[in-house]
């Protein structure tokens, strides 16, 4: 009764147990509300289906051919973990060389900051002529996309080490290489882990923008397909589909953390 | 009657230098004393009683008492003592020993000029290392002089040697922080280990002496715990920095308020615990050098007092801590400890007021 009082005592604090319920009493109100509209008429059913319908898609998406939902699904999340190995190959040695040399800072930050503001999607065109038109320049592209988050992120990283650490480890004796690698990489990496966690929500927008480019599959394609075929039930049972994903990942990146920076978790 | 004879010598001696030979050759930390020359002023006498020469001060309850040269050399040096320095002999820059000239250019207007023309040597007392402590108001430069022996920053002009040889951009020496500068991704063992893994030294031979320094500084089962707050304590920590700078053996070792973050409880044992590793050695025989703010800590730690003044920094006076080389924690009760504290208070007081 206590935690009730709590849930709506301004600043109240509610307990593990109370939250899980109360967050579970959220889905399931906006499941109810949105089963209502859909039945009711409220709502053009074009635009909101009937949540059962939705559901009852997804069988009809992996049965039938023209969609073959496992291998799109699977298709998308290999272009999403290469582009993210991609890009965390070209950002960390990149952001690490400009954040430490002044000489490559001046020379490329500015740049490289000012591509962030570049509308990728308008830039397809470059990819193509690039890297063609099959797997990889989705990769590449996608790749592209979180690099130019990544790499300030990383100089950033590096930026915000404590000064005590770095005067300790110059006068314990380190000499240039010995300070990258007993201070500024695990420090900068510790820290980026997280960054690279939560630009995993951003990467979809560029997933669906890339497999757009000469459409062979993957999630981005297939809501293209179902939207030229008026099926908003598929589509909306997709975007499910790429939030549950999107959320399995940022699970799956928290215990990697757990296991490459105990020290953040003790 | 002896009022009487005070006045006396005053009369005569006040106006003129009086030179003194000492007994036995006075060592200081900026040079060996052979005589003193005093200039008798209202509160300093010097007497002539049969062939034997005597200073006398007056004290603070205005009674006059009879003090040796060694004593007038150590802690009196407020009364217009000058230190004649036996030829060859000032600012040695031999083994083990320091010597700071740094110098800030020239004040320009607006600008707070902390150093000009300063200078300020250490010298290494052999086999038992040396215990340095600088004092000095806040903003006086303390820290900066740390800051450009260690190397982290450097002085705008003047010099710096290191055992008789300029400071070289390839000499680190090793510095305990007043914040706590352990690294949270290594695990004590790890961070103590760590200046010995920088000079490769073979892996179980680091692993064995890293394991000794965490016995001495008291953190024996603490090894495999990531050195971070709160899963050790912030004394704790401080100890993981102290030992991690000792474990290397290093020559010099330098302090800037290593304790100053600590509760008093901490700050006591870990005061305990310096002056336990630096008077047992412990295979470390280092010359140290403290910063800090704390008058009674200073006195109890160190066998040498700096105090500064500022704007521009100079040694006001350099106090030899005649105190006995073993010291536990009863030494801050005892009446000579006591003195040296008023004494230094008295000296920070005229110096804030100045």
């Amino acid at each position: 009764m206590s935690q009730i009082k709590e849930l709506f005592k301004m600043g109240g604090q509610v307990d593990d147990r109370t939250a899980t319920i109360t967050q579970i009493f959220g889905w399931a109100l906006l499941i109810l509300l949105w089963w209502t509209a859909s039945t009711m008429g409220w709502i053009n059913p074009r635009v909101l289906p009937n949540p059962v319908n939705v559901i009852k898609s997804y069988g009809e998406m992996i049965k039938d051919p023209t969609y073959n939902l496992v291998h799109n699904t699977g298709y998308s999340v290999g272009i999403n973990l290469l582009g993210y190995l991609e890009a965390i190959a070209i950002a960390i040695p990149l952001g690490f060389i400009i954040g430490l040399f002044p000489i490559c800072r001046s020379l490329m930050s500015k740049q490289i900051d000012s591509v962030r503001f570049l509308p990728l999607p308008a830039a397809t065109g470059i990819f193509i002529s690039l890297f063609g038109i099959y797997f990889g320049v989705k990769v590449h592209f996608l790749a592209f996309g979180i690099a130019v988050y990544l790499i300030p992120i990383v100089v950033q990283r590096i930026d915000e080490i404590d000064k005590i650490h770095k005067q300790t480890i110059w006068t314990l004796g380190a000499n240039s290489w010995q300070q990258v690698r007993y201070l500024y990489l695990p420090s900068v990496l510790s820290r980026v882990s997280d960054d690279i966690r939560v630009l995993v929500a951003i990467s979809w927008t560029y997933v669906v923008v890339a497999e757009m480019i000469n459409n062979q599959g993957g999630l981005g394609g297939l809501t293209y397909l179902v939207q030229k075929a008026s099926r908003s039930d598929m589509l909306y049972a997709i975007l499910f589909e790429i939030i549950l994903i999107g959320f399995l990942s940022d699970k799956l990146f928290k215990l990697l953390d757990k296991w490459f920076f105990k020290f953040k978790h003790v | 009657m002896e009022t009487n004879i005070f006045k006396r010598k005053l009369d005569q001696q006040k106006s003129a230098p009086v030179e003194i030979p000492t007994e036995e050759p006075v060592t200081t930390s900026v040079s060996t004393v052979q005589s003193v020359k005093v200039t008798p002023t209202d509160d300093l006498f010097v007497n002539t009683y049969e062939d034997q020469t005597i200073v006398e001060l007056k004290k603070r309850d205005q009674k006059y008492e009879k003090v040796n040269i060694i004593d007038l050399v150590d802690i009196r040096q407020e009364y217009d003592v000058i230190l004649q320095a036996a030829p060859g002999k000032t600012d040695s820059t031999g083994n083990k020993s320091m010597f700071v000239q740094p110098a800030q250019p020239k004040p320009t207007k607006g600008k707070n000029v902390v150093f000009d023309n300063f200078n300020m040597s250490v010298k290494d007392i052999e086999s038992r290392g040396q215990f340095t402590t600088i004092l000095g108001k806040s903003g006086c430069g303390k820290s900066t002089i740390l800051r450009y022996i260690c190397g982290v920053q450097k002085p705008t002009s003047g010099e710096i040697y290191l055992h008789g040889k300029k400071l070289q951009e390839s000499d680190r020496i090793p510095m305990v922080f007043q914040q706590y500068s352990s690294f949270p991704w290594m695990t004590v063992l790890e961070n103590v280990a760590l200046p010995l893994t920088l000079k490769n030294v073979p892996k179980q031979e680091a692993h064995d002496r890293a394991i000794e320094m965490i016995k001495i500084v008291g953190l024996a089962g603490h090894e495999s715990k990531f050195a971070k707050y709160p899963t050790l304590s912030g004394g704790q920590l401080q100890r993981i920095a102290i030992a991690r700078n000792l474990v290397a053996d290093p020559t010099i070792l330098l302090m800037d308020e290593p304790f100053g973050a600590l509760d008093i409880i901490n700050r006591r044992s870990m005061q305990v615990l310096m002056r336990k590793i630096f008077q047992e050695n412990n295979g470390v025989d280092p010359t140290v050098v403290l910063v800090t703010h704390d008058i009674r800590e200073s006195i109890f730690l160190s066998s040498n007092i700096l105090i500064l003044d500022a704007n521009p920094a100079t040694v006001r006076c350099n106090i030899e801590v005649d105190l006995p080389l073993e010291r536990d924690i009863s030494l801050k009760r005892d009446p000579k400890f006591l003195e040296y504290v008023n004494y230094i208070e008295d000296m920070m007081e005229k110096i804030e007021k100045e």
